[in-house]
């Protein structure tokens, strides 16, 4: 169930967690339970108690939980008075200081919410009329903000559900904002405690790698808000290679999904579907990499991590001894956006959000069939039910006309170059279809052997932009394919000290060095 | 050696074929007393040797075509030799992508490429009409021939003939 509500002007929608409610015990409770089980059996079943495997114990929607819990929430499946409680502003329940809804914002954030609002009234207001309009409108001040005028903190005076009274405020003029006060998880910023996190300059550039510091894509910012998994669970990025260690330490928790098209250097490949945690999968350090730039874990106490460390991962190799047809990698592409196509045994709907393929010839020319032309098109017109998928494929790495790559200046293919620690281009493909370089000039990140490596490409700037293209799912899941690239278009930043043209681009910088902290925004 | 083409996109695409060459998998491979760079050198100095290396690593051998082998000599195993722009390597193969200019079943689809020699191996459903098909009356010509044929009969949208090529990692 959603709940819409205006606040500073623009509407924001939070999503309910049915069947479940937050309960804030009372220390009398708590000390006269003596056990957990207990202690949640007085507010709903103990079956239901979301931190043993209850109904909500493992997958309970909301990141963040772990910290509401440790601040002493429980998050529980309701006896029906307890669940009566928390949809009606002012109801109590015996033993607890507070019962209320479960929330998750459009990034997946967990919002309890409470039952005080703050509402500022008009400043030129005299006080006793802000008092009279307070008490006409049902409301109890609770505590007056003092640095700005007419600004309260108040709760109902009857009891009645939070976003009917809301609304009802919203609607009144005599009212600057009224706005749910809603409890989150603010933690400090995420610094990730992977143990080689310090060499990925990709993410946070501090200048001690030799270069700049600042150039890099902006991840930890981004990480605040969007780490790859969105309000319906995590985005999927599909990875198409000529193989990968699936079961790389760093990124066998992440890979969820996949296939292989082995052609044994010939013309026609059988798809295989991978399971995931089973052996088998073609293995090509140079797969492991890219796959480790979109989506290397985070804090899992190894290595670095990718740019969406949170999002799921759909390993796609094909063409395995870097020898094969067009028509196979046509099929990987089309594999990627609907597995259906493919794979008889497929959910509908298991596609992936976001595309990132680095093959191709580093000469310059690379002509393209009408079969991977229209099986690009499919993913980028028909991908996520037709919202389209964005599709990130490496530039080549010489320092030639993009156009005369014929798949990387495709119309519905994202073009990515490379750029270094200096935020300068390195000499990858240019010109009008370039549409953004990111970091991939000695880049850190997981290779075949359960190893870790640096290495350079545009092979590893593409999924890394990728990566963020997840990240800016996370926080706008109906976006189209189109819109994800236009937001990533538009908050490149300027760099290498060159004159971008009227629209923003420059034929050896594309529309910038992209900045995931301003995409996810 | 000589020059070939094809319509791909609406667009003449040329190749070089190295007529005095096959490509052959290892194990289908004569003795031979030229090694795979010497070969290439005479007939196409213009490869890239990684394109060669490629080639190799994925099993294929680059050998003189016999002249006193019959034309089935090679069977299944033999591959013609193309030299794209850019001294691109690709091996012919006897399939064509085609996509059909009505919506037909794999039997409709069947019934009308067999006048050109040709039988459906597979359908491709992420577009209407498209197929990969095989070339399996030799006295219609090779994939290349068959897909100017398949143009030039009005029954599909598009009909190219299916290259092996080098599809790597692009890294340094």
């Amino acid at each position: 169930m959603k709940w819409t509500f205006r606040m500073r002007g623009k509407e924001v929608t939070l999503t309910s967690v049915l069947g479940a409610v937050a309960v804030r015990p009372s220390e009398g409770a708590r000390s006269r339970a003596g056990s957990r089980p207990r202690l949640v059996s007085q507010f709903g079943g103990s079956a239901s108690d979301t931190s043993s495997g209850g109904r909500f114990g493992l997958d309970m929607p909301g990141r963040n939980r772990g910290l509401f819990e440790r601040a002493g929430w429980l998050f529980i499946e309701p006896k029906p008075k307890v669940a009566l409680a928390a949809t009606t502003m002012r109801a109590t329940v015996e033993d607890a200081d507070a019962v209320e809804q479960v929330f998750v914002d459009r990034s997946g954030n967990m919002q309890v919410a409470t039952d005080v609002l703050t509402v500022k009234l008009d400043p030129d207001m005299p006080e006793a009329e802000v008092k009279q309009r307070l008490k006409d409108d049902g409301l109890r001040n609770v505590r007056q903000i003092r640095f700005t005028p007419n600004t309260f903190e108040v709760r109902a005076a009857t009891r009645r559900p939070l976003p009917e009274l809301l609304h009802e405020l919203q609607e009144k003029r005599h009212y600057v904002f009224a706005e749910p006060m809603l409890l989150q998880a603010i933690t400090g910023r995420l610094k990730p405690k992977d143990p080689d996190f310090a060499q990925q300059w990709q993410h946070t550039n501090d200048g001690s790698s030799g270069g700049s510091a600042g150039a890099d894509i902006r991840a930890e910012q981004a990480w605040d808000l969007s780490r790859g998994r969105g309000p319906n669970g995590p985005i999927r990025i599909a990875v198409i290679d000529n193989g990968m260690q699936v079961r790389h330490p760093d990124l066998k928790a992440g890979v969820v999904a996949g296939g292989s098209f082995r052609s044994g250097g010939g013309a026609t490949a059988n798809f295989v579907r991978y399971t995931p945690g089973a052996a088998g999968f073609p293995d090509a350090p140079h797969g492991t990499f890219c796959l480790g730039m979109a989506g290397a874990r985070m804090n899992n106490k190894r290595g670095g991590c990718g740019s969406a460390p949170e999002a799921d991962l759909i390993a796609i190799a094909c063409l395995d001894d870097q020898i094969g047809t067009q028509a196979t990698l046509a099929r990987a592409v089309a594999y990627a956006a609907d597995p259906t196509r493919e794979d008889g045994s497929a959910t509908a709907g298991s596609g992936a959000d976001v595309i990132a393929c680095s093959l191709g010839p580093n000469g310059a020319d690379w002509d393209l069939t009408s079969v991977l032309d229209l099986a690009i098109r499919f993913a980028a017109n028909q991908g996520r039910g037709g919202l389209g998928t964005p599709i990130f494929w490496a530039a080549s790495n010489g320092h030639f006309e993009i156009e005369r790559d014929e798949v990387s200046s495709h119309p519905d293919v994202i073009a990515v170059g490379r750029s270094d620690h200096n935020d300068m281009a390195d000499g990858s493909a240019y010109g009008p279809k370039l549409e953004f370089l990111a970091p991939g000039v000695e880049v850190y990140n997981t290779t075949s052997g359960g190893k870790y490596r640096f290495w350079t490409g545009t092979s590893f700037a593409a999924p890394l932009a990728a990566g963020v293209g997840a990240l800016v799912l996370g926080r706008n899941p109906n976006f189209t394919g189109q819109q994800v690239r236009e937001r990533l278009r538009a908050t490149c930043d300027k760099v290498g000290g060159v004159t971008y043209n009227a629209d923003g681009h420059h034929d050896e910088y594309g529309y910038g060095r992209i900045n995931a902290a301003r995409a996810v925004q | 050696m000589r020059e070939r083409s094809f319509v791909r996109r609406n667009k003449k695409v040329q190749l070089r074929e190295l007529t005095e060459l096959v490509a052959l998998r290892k194990e289908d491979a004569r003795e031979g007393s030229l090694s795979q760079d010497d070969i290439l050198a005479q007939t196409a100095p213009d490869v890239p040797k990684e394109q060669l290396r490629a080639f190799e690593n994925a099993g294929w051998v680059f050998q003189e075509r016999d002249p006193e082998a019959s034309p089935d000599a090679y069977a299944q195993s033999q591959a013609q030799v193309f030299v794209k722009s850019g001294g691109r390597i690709a091996l012919g193969t006897n399939v064509l992508n085609v996509q059909l200019k009505e919506g037909l079943s794999e039997d409709e689809a069947n019934a009308a490429l067999q006048p050109h020699g040709c039988r459906v191996i597979e359908g491709m459903s992420f577009a209407p009409g498209l197929f990969r098909v095989a070339v399996v009356d030799p006295s219609q010509g090779d994939a290349v021939d068959v897909a100017d044929q398949l143009l030039n009969s009005g029954l599909v949208q598009f009909a190219e003939p299916e290259l092996i090529e080098v599809v790597g990692p692009r890294s340094s």
